[in-house]
């Protein structure tokens, strides 16, 4: 055996020792579009296997967010939660297993609050949200709690321990939490809004309330 | 005769994407290019960058600049806007991730069409001059046409022959899809790439820390795909050392409002659901759950499981009277906090006595202080340190030993409009008891499960609650790891353990001219003894293994 210097193409006979060190322009499909091709299928093909079985959010489409009849929007602004609009109106189940739609209790002053168990200022505002609800009852409020994506059995508990004797709605998708914009722009809970007869919102707020908060809120929307 | 080689030149006529294409295939620039990322990586490194808890939450985000304004100054807010605050999770420094794919999918794929050639359509007939100036090359003596191809078959070679001019011509290959696999490593270097990219884009991470019987939220508050997780049961194994053993949390998943899971988290042994891992991170073994009713309307308005993650000190006392008879013996939570000692009033069982014992240090020694408030003089106090023993009133105090109460302090407990120190301790039968101490009302010790009414509340102690800390994580990236460490294990042991072996034979009367390249793995001398051996043949000199 006689070793040369080991040219990796032979040019005589089209031999070579390491095709694959070597780069060849093949045309755009061949040299940019195949290649994009295949690590496109590849990259998708795990991301199928790992996605599949996953579950995507469930939830009734009967329930959540429902057009606001024209006639009851008399602000002449689009449906919204700020002061001096007319919020958007929805439709929930409630936790006991009605329905609610929020557009039929038009004509009534309203404390809305979103809440969850979970939520530590919710748990502490509460006590004082059981105790407007039944101090005003006679004056026409209505409080209504919606409850943010919980199970109907802890919200059935916590319902019964705190009193509280009034509509919760059980938004279990947060879709109509979304469209309330709750929060604001701490986008949280719990949040509340004061609405009047005439449904529109007279005050928000977000964060826990006092007691002498709710007081001066709902006696803007029961005037 | 010579074989015609496949081109290997750039077409002649314009490419516009051929530009693009010697830029994604050119060393220096891939040099370049992965040098910027690394420094756009350091960058991310020695800038602060917003916590992760923060991202997305634009007034958390602001409040976080704001305390950076003053390393920054005006150049704050361009550099937010530049994303110089978040360069791991920046468009463009993810859009340069995604171009470094393209351009190690550019190079790599690009030696598709010659590995091809190669593997596929080799060059099966070479020039004669080849057998005279190949890297490999040897002649053996002459042998049969058959023989030689038998041999070259048990040798794992697959063989391609053709007759020319009274000589035969054999192409030998063996293991010709090896050189295949260095796309396979390419490859897996590309998907790693690639997981990093996804986990930028879509990893999740979250972590919480909740008592049992509680729940808490996965995701911020209207996600669509909300998770509330229960924690049922938490539990911490510890050994003789108080050494931890093992911590495990039972846990529950709700989604929609419907339970999907329920099972089991460890440290190493993380309960899944939906592509989400729940690892169990942290344990804490002294919270409790209280709860507060308003007399008057039967209402709940505190309902509360908190953990004690602070330690009040407290003695640990025996008290006998001069019988040797013990009265006394546990230890004492203190519910007066005063400037000389904290300590509370004891009353001694079967004396119809009462003691005030409390604790105060000297020096650095923790120190017991009593003394009895009904004696004729109330002043005398009883000071001891640890381990000692005195007398008071006609009965042995000792003081055992100091110990830590856990405790926690906390506001807006109904009852109280100050601070509420909340103490756990080990009851005398039994069992926890818990202190809650107020300066503006008398201290309330509630035993378990059994309520106790003080002025307009009825308070309840419902018993102990160990603490679970959940970390929850979402990596849709791992699966391009796994698969890609995979790959590239594959890819390398091919490589370098399965060697493509290419033999050109022309085989005349004269003799038998054999060769071969110059293989990165060698072994050429090797085959051509075995195949010499096989042939019955003499093994040329040149190929004679050193002694």
């Amino acid at each position: 055996m006689m070793p040369d210097s080991g040219t990796p193409v032979d040019e005589q006979s089209g031999v070579e020792e390491r095709p694959q060190n070597r780069r060849e322009w093949s045309g755009f499909l061949r040299s940019l579009a195949v290649p994009a091709l295949i690590v496109a299928t590849v990259v998708g093909a795990l991301w199928y296997i790992d996605r599949r079985g996953e579950d995507g959010a469930a939830g009734d489409g009967r329930y959540g967010v429902v057009a606001l009849p024209a006639e009851l929007n008399t602000t002449g602004k689009s449906p919204g939660t700020d002061a001096g609009r007319t919020p958007p109106d929805f439709l929930l189940q409630t936790v006991d297993g009605g329905e609610l739609r929020f557009s039929d209790l038009r004509g009534k002053p309203l404390l809305v609050n979103f809440w969850a168990s979970w939520c530590t200022p919710c748990r502490q505002e509460m006590p004082d949200i059981v105790r407007a609800a039944s101090a005003y009852r006679a004056r026409g409020l209505v409080v209504i709690a919606v409850n943010l994506q919980e199970d109907d059995g802890r919200v059935r508990g916590f319902a019964a321990d705190f009193g509280m004797d009034f509509a919760i709605p059980m938004d279990r998708t947060g879709q109509v939490g979304g469209a309330w914009r709750i929060g604001g722009p701490f986008e949280g809970i719990p949040s509340s809004y004061f609405i009047d007869a005439a449904g529109v919102v007279r005050a928000r707020r977000f964060g826990p309330m006092t007691a002498e908060m709710i007081a001066g809120d709902v006696a803007a929307v029961l005037q | 005769m010579t074989t015609a080689r496949a081109t290997t030149r750039p077409r002649a006529s314009f490419d516009p994407f051929q530009p693009l294409w010697r830029l994604l295939t050119s060393v220096r620039f891939a040099v370049a290019y992965i040098a910027v990322l690394a420094a756009l990586g350091l960058l991310g490194v020695l800038i602060p960058q917003v916590p992760e808890a923060m991202r997305g939450n634009d007034a958390a985000v602001d409040a976080w600049l704001d305390t950076h304004r003053g390393t920054f100054g005006p150049l704050t807010d361009p550099m937010h806007r530049a994303g110089l605050f978040s360069i791991f999770q920046a468009k463009w420094f993810l859009a340069a991730l995604g171009f470094l794919v393209l351009n190690v999918s550019v190079c790599t794929f690009n030696r598709w069409s010659p590995t091809f050639r190669n593997v596929f359509h080799p060059p099966e007939r070479v020039p004669d001059s080849f057998f005279d100036r190949a890297h490999n090359r040897t002649a053996l003596a002459p042998v049969a046409r058959a023989d030689a191809l038998a041999a070259l078959r048990s040798m794992r070679f697959r063989l391609r022959t053709r007759e020319e001019g009274g000589a035969t011509y054999v192409f030998a290959d063996r293991y010709g899809w090896a050189q295949l696999a260095t796309f396979v490593s390419h490859l897996a270097l590309i998907l790693f790439i690639a997981g990093g990219l996804v986990t930028s884009l879509t990893g999740f991470s979250t972590d919480a820390f909740a008592g049992e019987g509680t729940t808490w939220p996965v995701f911020a508050v209207k996600d669509p795909g909300q998770m509330q997780v229960r924690i049922d049961d938490a539990v911490g194994v510890y050994g003789e050392k108080g050494n931890p053993l093992d911590f495990r949390t039972h846990m529950t998943i709700f989604r929609n409002g419907e339970q999907v899971k329920s099972g089991v988290a460890t440290v190493n042994d993380p309960l899944e659901y939906n592509g989400y891992r729940f690892h169990q991170v942290a344990f804490l073994a002294s919270g409790v759950a209280l709860r507060i009713r308003e007399v008057a309307t039967g209402n709940t308005v505190f309902h509360e499981t908190f953990a004690l993650e602070e330690t009040t000190a407290a003695p640990a006392v025996t008290i006998t009277g001069a019988d040797g008879q013990t009265l006394l013996s546990g230890v004492i939570t203190p519910t007066d906090f005063l400037e000389v000692a904290s300590g509370t009033t004891v009353l001694i069982p079967g004396r119809d006595g009462i003691f005030w014992v409390g604790i105060t240090t000297r020096g650095e020694a923790w120190e017991l202080v009593a003394y009895d408030p009904r004696s004729s003089d109330s002043t005398k106090q009883l000071r001891l340190l640890e381990g000692e023993t005195g007398e008071l009133s006609g009965m042995r105090v000792t003081f055992d030993r100091v110990t830590a109460v856990p405790s926690a302090l906390g506001l807006g407990i109904p009852g109280s409009a100050d601070a509420v120190l909340a103490q756990l301790d080990d009851a005398p039968g039994g069992g926890k008891t818990l202190t809650l101490v107020a300066s503006d009302r008398p201290a309330i010790t509630l035993a378990e499960g059994e309520p106790v009414v003080s002025g307009a509340y009825e308070y309840t102690f419902e018993g102990p609650r160990e603490f679970a800390g959940i970390s929850v994580k979402r990596d849709h990236g791992a699966w391009f790891i796994w698969v890609a460490t995979g790959m590239l294990v594959t890819g390398l042991a091919v490589t370098f353990y399965v060697p493509r072996r290419r033999l050109w034979l022309k085989l005349t009367r004269e003799r038998t001219q054999v060769a071969a390249l110059a293989e990165k793995s060698g072994g050429f001398e090797k085959d051509m003894r075995i195949l010499a051996q096989r042939l019955g043949v003499e093994v040329p000199a040149e190929l004679q293994e050193e002694r």
